[in-house]
């Protein structure tokens, strides 16, 4: 046996080969120390030598000599060590010990002879030992002692690179003695290690700069340091300080260039995001972003519901009664504390690789996974209320019949009961404040939850179940409740080639809604709710001549919707060679809901003699998604070299019914459709997508300073017509490090320690056109309204327009960025963007005559949205027990219509201008308040005598005086987050701005004076009398008063709706460790939406939605332990 | 080793991709809905495609569709039915001579009769394309001659609403998005010819709506043919055509014994009804133009008007006066009113079931006019005697005197002018058609007090749709609009 001939067996030789030797070899080993291990027994016979870079076998014939020892070695080439030797007048014993030190020897003494043999080797040294002492070889363990793959292993100023295998284990050939070896992995610092022995353990420590925290991208992970595109993360930590029921809700503000609205204050409601602006000019198409979970994307059609750029997806509400929450988020019934990260993507850089999907932006939800180590526990439970945060200030009875009586003064009007039944069918001391008897409760908030998870380094669990409760602040709805459980499995085995990671998150939401009655401009003398017998108070409202204005009928209407949301992934991965993976994304999503509106005899107008109704819609959504991958990571001259290959095939079928039974005579029976005199189908719902694509990501860093990431998919898809379904997208991000460079390094000052410049270019894609635009389609049921049978055949009706030809809209985007750190503790972010959005999808209108009012089509017609991000991070203070953390973005937007050929053929001649906003509306200018006759006046802009506005012409152009731009957009948008710690203690405070333009509340097309309740302020500074300048028209009881028509169609009505929000408020305090033995206990108050600074006097300047129910603010307290 | 492997993987992976791609993204043919050469596959399927048309043109509101309502009430109030009280704003801009092109209360003919003509295209086209033999030669021939019978009468009330019209005979929409406006004397031939057709090919009997008068026949087309021939002068082939009608005595008969008869379903005097739905919201087993008209509660509720001008023009005894004429007293504002109504139908909001027993269908063609056009016809071409014995026959129903033969031509014309207001008041803007084409609207029309200022024969045809304008710059306004 001759080691060393097969240890020089070239690595290239084979891997069957080198593998088959490397199991001999060890055998080998494991033999010998069986055998030979025999210990040592020393004599007393003393040895003096003193040589430097002695050979050894010199050294053994010197003690030969004075010891009459003799030395044997078998199979061992013994000339090449060389020791160093001084020994004076020393045992044979440790003599031999001293001369066998650090030598990869043993020895063993028999009667007069010395056997000298390899020595029993250590696991690392057996491997170590059959390779060429040039190699340097090891395994790198991450913070907590697990072994990390993909690690990159360099010669610092050389040429060897390599990267770890699944076991964290690398080798790295020919590297010179004093080498020193640069170890880096994302998210943990850089460490340099000395080659010592050429065995090497390294544990790498995680990084605290913000520069390496790791972001989830598309198919992959990386870091602030590394990414050269835009990406923002935001923690578990920053969204389970936020006492939110929908995750979306806590990213208000964190993300810059994103928008959040909730479009109503139900908890269950949609929420309208959009990133970077309005993209497209169709008022059809929603802006919302891909939602992906664990690498799944969440898709849904909308195919029931009214899905408008407005209002946004009606999400898993389409079928049925969706009103009161315009719909149901989807992310409603994913627990915000069962998240992990959400990241969210927005350049060409980040989005490229979804292709079709990632036009609009893409947010990444990542769940908690179970890490290795004991079994934890965390448990928690919240508990908290929330509270309408403002009111209108509205007039009491006195000021309210005052008004009413001026106004029927002014119009030389007697009151009737016709004209007035308020004033003289009703009591007029009476007063209620509606506003507080309908949204006075005091909504609760619980969530209860627990989490258990552990596992070994091989496997990991998690297992969170938990149950949240909201009840609302309306004063008679119900709750809304959700109950469900993240599971989360992760495996590696065969030798940790073999990667299983399945995520499954299953909730089920209870959700109760009663539509709110517009109550804020209700007479305050109006009749209670109830009468004494605590049914509706109809007959107050009939006796005064107004049956049909009751506004309370929808308290006693519930709908209740039920939903079962399961989503889950799972991710096989397997390493077939070194840095080289195949992998399979398995995903699955699918929803069921149910909803039912009641519409009780009781709930309505008793002398119409009504009957009961009942709306069942159902709504089913299911997705598969698989996505097969070869992913190759490894290291190519001084740069590290990664690339993602896939494909991707989905499916997604969402269908629904909604079904209508009529005519019930009891209350009773509404629980059935069985019992309905009649059913009805009013919509069956179906919608089928499928996509196929290829995708790839080439990725090279060199030398950490220069990054090129290369991303491609062809993405297809079934919403286009034959040979129109496939388009090709794609980017091209670039970075540079420039603090890398030494020459760099020179000249920046020594505070600033990093610099990086990057851009990228792209195309995205979005098909978001609704299924089987392009073929012709007839049924019974058109728009949600079903065809009656005609003489007892059912009819088929031609659905839409045909057009084959629409293809995909295409968004071009451009981004570029610089990124500084300087102080050690400060990032500063600044970045700028356009996004050019061409080839639009619209549903173009057509003359009706044609059929149909719109067809599905492309124009060429340009949307641009360019702006800026800025984003500043960092520690202000940083003290022993004091800190200070603050993060600061700013984002200003800013779209126009770039191009719009043939505008002025197009209908939406009335509605754009080139070179101006999308969402621009074209308004009078008030001049001011005639002090003759206390009416509004409006500029005459064309000075032809008479204030005209023409909605169906161009703005301004012929007799239209309508010139002022109005643009409601925010100018710019501020987002604050600040944690101070205290020891134990930490307050999280997150402030959000936002600088637009809003819909004024005092003024409406209902001029004051009628039966309707004013805001005091209108009350307060009304005209009254000639030669009196006021701020409101004078009074009037007669519905369409002359100037007043014209008031929401001019900029008297707009104001500035700035706000700044104090959006989180949390203090958190946790017992020291110490005390607990390693157990954790925190304690902290989370208060949301806590309080708004705006010179808008509505409800909600952000949402400016007269009427509805307003966002409410929320406090609870939160109580964790974990175990 | 690596490479090797790696590549046939990829080659493998790419061969699979590129050869089944398309495969990938393609779906089944959605579920709830049919394409149309499946539609137009068998009989049954291109049935209901036919009965698409029909149910959209009766089963809405009746202010939305040319044919279940909107062409009565709009013309109502356009000619001197109907008084101004109660009407809403746009009808009142009609019934005050102020329409402007911002007026919408006509769009609705406009886009409903042209749904319609859609759906007839589309049912011609649909039949053409089809290969398929289950589809059988007497099913296309039928469905043919009814869709050219819809396209004729829904471009019938479109030429008399707006004058020149886009004339489309495809559903072809790049070909028809920039149409220009066609002569109405060209739409005119359009509806011979089509209706000629229709006649050709539509059956003599009621099989089609399985015994009820719901689907049209020969006769109706010929029924139409009379009228468009009046109406376009050809006074000979109007004779003719109301002749082979009036000769059918098998299947129509004038309800001579109880006038309350006569709008219910399947009347002997029915040549053409449109059945509503009884399941359908807010209508119900109602006709959903009496649903509008009939005030409810039935004698004390508020609704239209009807006006001084029809009210006289009954003769003293006119037996329709009180079975198609009744009244509510209501107060509105502190004022008491005491209010006429049309009421031929007798199901309407007051005792409407949802889905409850159907009594009265909507009467679109109707015998009693075959008399009048025929009537008129001689008349015109002096055959005046024959014209007055026509006129007479409707009289002795209504229980008024017959008219003497000895009346001048120009009498005659009054006297059959004077019928028609009387028997067919309200239905189907006939009265206001007539006025026009007599070349009395002006001097009618002109005199109400309602109307002044009187601003111009312009207001005797409606405005097109204003968004049509915008969106095909072909087409042009009617004048002073």
């Amino acid at each position: 046996m001759n080691l060393y001939s097969y240890a020089k067996t070239p690595w290239r030789t084979g891997r069957l080969m080198r593998k088959t030797i490397l199991v001999m070899k060890l055998i080998f080993f494991i033999i010998t120390i069986a055998c030979v291990q025999v210990s040592a027994v020393g004599y007393s016979q003393n040895v003096t030598i003193q040589q430097n870079n002695a050979a050894l076998t010199s050294v053994f014939s010197t003690i030969e000599k004075q010891t009459g020892y003799n030395f044997f070695w078998k199979d061992t080439d013994l000339s090449a060590f060389k020791v160093d030797v001084k020994l004076q007048n020393e045992s044979l014993d440790n003599a031999l010990k001293e001369i066998f030190r650090g030598l990869p020897l043993t020895y063993s003494i028999t009667k007069k002879s010395i056997v000298v043999q390899a020595k029993a080797p250590t696991i690392l040294e057996k491997i170590a030992g059959v390779f060429k002492d040039t190699d340097v070889r090891g395994h790198v363990l991450d913070a907590e002692g697990l072994q990390l793959p993909g690690a990159t292993i360099s010669v610092k100023n050389g040429k060897a690179r390599t990267i770890t295998n699944a076991r964290g284990e690398f080798l790295l050939k020919d590297v010179p003695d004093g080498a020193i070896l640069q170890v880096s992995f994302m998210g943990y610092i850089t460490q340099e290690v000395g080659i010592g022995n050429r065995v090497l353990e390294i544990r790498l420590k995680l990084s605290d700069s913000k520069l390496d925290e790791v972001q989830v991208m598309a198919y992959g992970k990386t870091s602030r340091r590394f990414s050269t595109g835009n990406i923002t993360s935001v923690t578990a930590e920053e969204i389970a300080k936020q006492p939110v029921m929908n995750p979306l809700l806590a990213l208000v503000g964190k993300v810059p260039g994103m928008t959040v609205t909730p479009a109503t204050g139900y908890a269950s409601g949609t929420v309208k995001v959009e990133i970077r602006g309005r993209a497209t000019i169709s008022p059809d198409y929603p802006s919302d972003p891909l939602y992906v979970i664990d690498g799944v994307p969440l898709t849904y059609l909308n195919v029931g519901g009214t899905a408008s750029y407005e209002n946004g997806s009606p999400g898993l509400i389409q079928n049925g009664s969706y009103t009161a929450g315009n719909g149901q988020s989807p992310l409603f019934n994913i627990n915000p504390l069962d998240i992990e990260s959400i990241d969210v993507l927005k350049d060409a850089d980040a989005t490229a690789i979804y292709g079709s999907k990632g036009a609009n932006g893409v947010i990444m939800i990542t769940m908690k996974k179970g890490k290795a180590g004991p079994t934890r526990i965390n448990a928690g439970i919240t508990h908290g209320i929330s509270r309408v945060n403002r009111y209108w200030d509205m007039l009491n009875t006195k000021d309210y019949v005052k008004m009413r009586k001026e106004a029927f003064k002014n119009d030389g009007i007697p009151l009737t009961l016709q004209n007035a039944p308020d004033i003289v069918g009703w009591d007029t001391t009476r007063y209620t404040n509606w506003q507080k008897a309908l949204w006075g409760n005091t909504g609760h908030i619980t969530t209860t939850y627990l989490s258990i998870s552990g596992g070994d380094e091989n496997t990991q669990f998690s297992i969170s179940p938990s149950y949240r409760r909201s009840t609302s602040i309306l004063t008679v709805s119900g709750s809304d409740q959700s109950a469900g459980v993240a599971l989360g499995i992760n495996n590696k085995a065969f030798n940790k080639r073999l990667q299983t990671d399945l995520s499954v998150n299953y909730t089920y939401s209870d959700v109760n809604i009663n539509s709110t009655p517009s109550v804020a401009t209700l007479p305050p003398n109006a009749p209670p709710i109830y009468d004494n017998n605590g049914e509706l108070n109809y007959k107050e409202w009939n006796d005064v001549g107004l049956p049909y204005s009751y506004p309370f009928g929808t308290l006693k209407a519930l709908t209740t919707s039920r939903t079962t949301l399961v989503a889950s992934s799972l991710n096989l991965s397997y390493e077939l060679f070194n840095g080289f993976r195949i992998t399979s994304l398995l995903g699955f999503n699918t929803s069921s809901q149910k909803s039912d509106a009641k519409s009780p005899i009781t709930a309505q107008n008793p002398i119409f003699n009504p009957t009961g109704a009942l709306n069942i819609g159902t709504n089913n959504n299911q997705t598969w998604n698989i996505q097969p991958q070869l992913s190759y990571l490894s290291t190519i001259g001084k740069g590290d070299f990664s690339a993602v290959f896939g494909t991707e095939l989905s499916k997604t079928v969402t269908s629904g019914q909604n079904t209508y039974g009529l005519g019930y005579t009891d209350d009773n029976l509404l629980g059935s459709l069985q019992l309905a005199p009649t059913v009805m189908i009013m919509g069956d719902t179906y919608g089928q997508l499928r996509y196929a694509a290829v995708f790839g990501r080439l990725n090279y860093l060199w030398d950490r300073k220069y990054i090129i990431n290369l991303s491609g998919r062809r993405d297809g898809s079934s919403r286009f017509g034959p040979g129109k379904r496939f388009g090709n997208f794609g980017s091209l991000g670039l970075a540079w490090i420039a603090s890398e460079e030494s020459w760099v390094k020179n000249i920046l000052p020594s505070f600033i320690d990093f610099v990086k410049f990057n851009g990228s270019y792209g195309l995205t894609g979005s098909d978001g056109v609704g299924d089987y635009q392009y073929i012709s389609q007839w049924s019974n049921i058109n728009n949600g309204v079903s065809a009656y049978p005609y003489g007892g055949v059912t009819p088929l009706i031609n659905l839409h327009a045909v057009n084959p030809n629409f293809q995909w809209q295409v968004n071009k985007k451009l981004d570029l960025a610089v990124e500084v750190k300087l102080f050690k503790d400060f990032i500063f972010n600044v970045g700028y963007y356009r996004n050019r959005c061409g080839n639009q999808l619209t549903n173009y209108p057509t003359p009706l005559f044609t059929g149909y009012a719109t067809v599905t089509a492309n124009w060429p017609a340009v949307v641009q949205n360019s702006g800026w991000d800025f984003k500043i991070s960092g520690v202000p203070v940083r003290m022993n027990n004091f800190s200070w953390n603050s993060n600061l973005n700013v984002s200003f937007n800013k779209n126009i219509l770039l191009s719009y050929p043939d505008l002025e053929f197009s209908s939406y001649a009335t509605q754009y201008v080139v070179g101006k906003s999308v969402n621009d509306t074209y308004l009078l200018h008030y001049i001011g308040l005639d002090p003759m006759t206390g009416q509004y006046v409006y500029e005459d802009h064309n000075r032809d005598g008479s204030i005209n506005t023409n909605p169906t012409g161009r703005p301004g152009a012929g007799v239209d005086d309508r010139y002022i731009v109005m643009n409601r957009d925010p100018k710019f948008t501020v987002g604050m987050s600040n944690i101070f710690r205290y020891k134990d203690l930490s307050l999280t405070i997150d402030l959000y701005y936002k600088n637009q333009m809003g819909i004024s509340p005092f003024y409406s097309g209902v001029p004051a004076g009628n039966m309707l309740n004013i805001p005091t302020e209108v009350f307060n500074n009304r005209w009254q009398q000639q030669g009196q300048s006021g701020k409101y028209a004078i009074l009037t009881s007669v519905t369409g008063a002359p100037s007043n028509g014209y008031i929401l169609g001019s900029d008297l009505a707009y104001t500035d709706a700035s706000f700044l929000r104090l959006q989180t408020v949390s203090l958190s305090y946790a017992l020291p460790r110490k005390l607990l033995n390693g157990k954790s206990l925190s304690l902290s108050i989370d208060a949301q939406n806590l309080w708004v600074f705006t010179r808008y006097k509505g409800i909600d300047p952000d949402t400016q939605n007269f009427g509805a129910l307003p966002q409410g603010k929320t406090i609870v307290a939160h109580l964790s332990l974990t175990l | 080793m690596f490479n090797h492997r790696s590549n046939k993987l990829l080659l493998l992976i790419s061969a699979f991709l590129f050869f089944s791609c398309n495969k990938l993204v393609e779906i089944p043919d959605p579920k709830n809905s049919l394409t149309t050469d499946r539609v137009f596959n068998n009989d049954t399927q291109a049935t209901g495609a036919m009965a698409g048309i029909l149910t959209q043109m009766i089963n809405t509101d009746a202010n939305s569709s040319f044919a279940s309502g909107l062409t009565s009430i709009t013309a109502r109030a356009s000619a001197d039915e109907i008084n101004l009280a109660f009407l809403n704003t746009d009808i009142g801009d009609l019934a005050r001579n102020s329409l402007t092109a911002e007026s919408g209360f006509a769009n609705g003919i406009w886009s409903s009769a042209y749904q319609a003509i859609y759906g007839a295209n589309s049912v011609m086209e649909g039949i053409e394309a089809s290969k398929s033999v289950l589809l059988r030669a007497q099913t296309r021939t039928q469905l043919n001659a009814e869709a050219k019978f819809i396209r004729a009468f829904s471009y019938f009330y479109l030429v008399n609403c707006f004058g020149d019209v886009p004339l489309l005979l495809s559903t072809n929409l790049a070909e028809n998005a920039n149409k220009p406006r066609t002569a109405a004397a060209v739409v005119y031939q359009q509806i011979v010819n089509d209706l000629i057709d229709a006649v050709n090919g539509l059956p003599a009997d009621y099989s089609a709506g399985g015994g009820e008068r719901i689907r049209a026949n020969k006769w109706a087309a010929k029924a139409l043919l009379a009228r468009v021939y009046l109406y376009t002068g050809d006074n000979s082939k109007a004779i003719q055509e109301a002749t082979d009608v009036i000769g059918q005595t098998g299947l129509y008969q004038l309800e001579t014994a109880d006038l309350n008869k006569v709008f219910l379903k399947n009347s002997s005097e029915t040549i053409w009804q449109l059945q509503q739905n009884e399941k359908k919201d807010f209508t119900g087993n109602a006709v959903p133009e009496a649903v509008y008209m009939l005030p409810s509660p039935l004698h004390t509720g508020v609704s239209g008007d009807l006006s001084s001008y029809l009210l006289k023009a009954f003769e003293p005894g006119d037996l329709r006066k009180a079975a198609w004429i009744d009244s509510a007293d209501f107060s509105q504002g502190g004022v008491n009113y005491h209010a006429r109504f049309i009421y031929k139908y007798k199901t309407g909001r007051h005792n409407l079931v949802i889905g409850g027993a159907v009594t009265e269908y909507y009467m679109v063609l109707r015998f009693a006019e075959m008399y009048l056009i025929r009537g008129e016809a001689f008349a015109l071409s002096g055959q005046l005697s024959a014209g007055i014995e026509d006129l007479n026959v409707l009289r002795r129903r209504a229980a008024i005197a017959p008219l003497p033969t000895t009346l001048t031509k120009d009498q005659t014309l009054a006297a059959i002018a004077k019928e028609r207001q009387t028997e067919l008041f309200g239905e189907w803007g006939h009265r206001w058609f007539d006025l026009k084409r007599t070349g009395k609207a002006e001097q009618v029309l002109s005199a109400i007090p309602a109307k002044q200022p009187w601003r111009g024969n312009y207001q005797l045809l409606y405005p097109i749709p204003k968004t049509e304008l915008q969106r095909d710059h072909f087409l042009t306004q009617n004048p002073n609009y």
